[in-house]
C-alpha cells in the first residue's frame, strides 16, 4: 500500500510539475520568422536585429559571477565528498551509540 | 492523508503554473528555478523554526514544556506542508534543470546531486519498514551539514546563473 501511495504521489509530481512546461513551450521563433516572412523583412533587417540582440547578450554577460579555473570542478568534487562524508558520519553515530549497549550485554 | 487534505495538495501542485503566465520561454524556465527556491524557503524555513522551537521548549521545561506538549498536534500538519512543497520544489528544480541541460555546470550538477540525495534520504525514511533504516536516513536527512551545502549551493548557482 505505502509503496503505491508513493508510487501515485512521485507519479502525481511529476506528471504536473513536467507537462505543464511541455504544454506552454512557447514556439516563439517559428512564429516570429512566420511573422518576419508575412511582412517581407529582408535579410539585411534580420541580421541587423541579430547583431543587436548578440550586442545585448554580450552586456548581459557581465551581470554573473563566474568563476573560472577549476573552481566549479572542486565543488562537484567537495559536493560528492561531503555527501560521502555525511553518509559515513552518520552510520559512525549509529555504531557509536550501539556499541556501549552491546557491549554491556 | 484524509481525503480533505486532497483539494489543498492539488492547489499546491498548480504553484509552478504561474511561471508561465509569461510568454518568453526561456523566462518561464528561469522562474521554474525561482519557484523551487521559494518553495524550498517556504517548506523548510517555518519546519526548522518549530522543530527546534519544540526541542528547546522540551529542555527548558515549565509552561514551555506544556505549550510544546500542546504544539504536538501541530507537527503532523506541519510535517505534510513540508513535503508536500519540498517535493514541488524538487520537480520544479529537477525540470528547470532539464530544460537548461545545455548549460550545464558542475555547481548546477553539484545542486542536483544534493537534491536528490536529500529526496532519496526523505523517501527511505518515509516509507521503508526497516527500523535500522530509518533510523540511519533520519539522522541523514537532518544533517545540518547537507542543510549549509544546499544553501550554498543554492547561493552558487543564483550568482553564476547568469554566465
Amino acid at each position: 500500500m505505502k509503496v503505491l501511495t508513493l508510487g501515485l504521489f512521485l507519479l502525481l509530481t511529476l506528471s504536473v510539475v513536467t507537462t505543464v512546461p511541455t504544454v506552454f513551450a512557447d514556439d516563439d521563433e517559428g512564429d516570429e520568422y512566420d511573422e518576419d516572412n508575412q511582412k517581407g523583412f529582408g535579410d539585411t533587417e534580420r541580421q541587423q536585429e541579430r547583431e543587436q540582440e548578440r550586442e545585448r547578450e554580450d552586456d548581459d554577460e557581465g551581470e554573473g559571477l563566474a568563476l573560472r579555473g577549476g573552481i566549479p570542478d572542486a565543488i562537484l568534487y567537495g559536493t560528492i565528498m561531503v555527501i560521502i562524508g555525511s553518509v559515513a558520519y552518520t552510520g559512525y553515530k549509529i555504531y557509536k551509540a550501539k556499541k556501549p549497549k552491546l557491549e554491556s550485554k | 492523508m484524509s481525503l480533505k487534505t486532497l483539494p489543498v495538495i492539488f492547489l499546491l501542485f498548480l504553484i509552478p503554473i504561474q511561471v508561465f503566465v509569461d510568454d518568453d520561454a526561456d523566462e518561464a524556465v528561469e522562474s521554474l528555478g525561482w519557484v523551487a527556491i521559494g518553495a524550498g524557503i517556504i517548506a523548510n524555513l517555518p519546519f526548522i523554526v518549530f522543530n527546534k522551537w519544540r526541542r528547546y521548549a522540551v529542555h527548558a521545561g515549565g509552561q514551555s514544556l506544556v505549550m510544546a506538549r500542546q504544539a504536538v498536534q501541530f507537527y503532523k500538519p506541519v510535517l505534510n506542508f513540508h513535503i508536500i512543497l519540498n517535493s514541488i520544489g524538487y520537480f520544479a528544480g529537477m525540470t528547470h534543470g532539464l530544460l537548461l541541460v545545455n548549460d550545464l555546470d558542475s555547481i548546477s550538477l553539484s545542486l542536483a546531486i544534493t537534491m536528490t540525495g536529500l529526496m532519496i534520504s526523505w523517501i527511505l525514511l518515509r516509507y521503508t519498514s526497516s527500523r535500522h533504516t530509518k533510523i540511519f536516513t533520519r539522522l541523514l536527512h537532518g544533517q545540518f551539514g547537507l542543510l549549509l551545502l544546499l544553501i550554498a549551493l543554492i547561493t552558487l548557482h543564483v550568482l553564476t546563473g547568469d554566465d
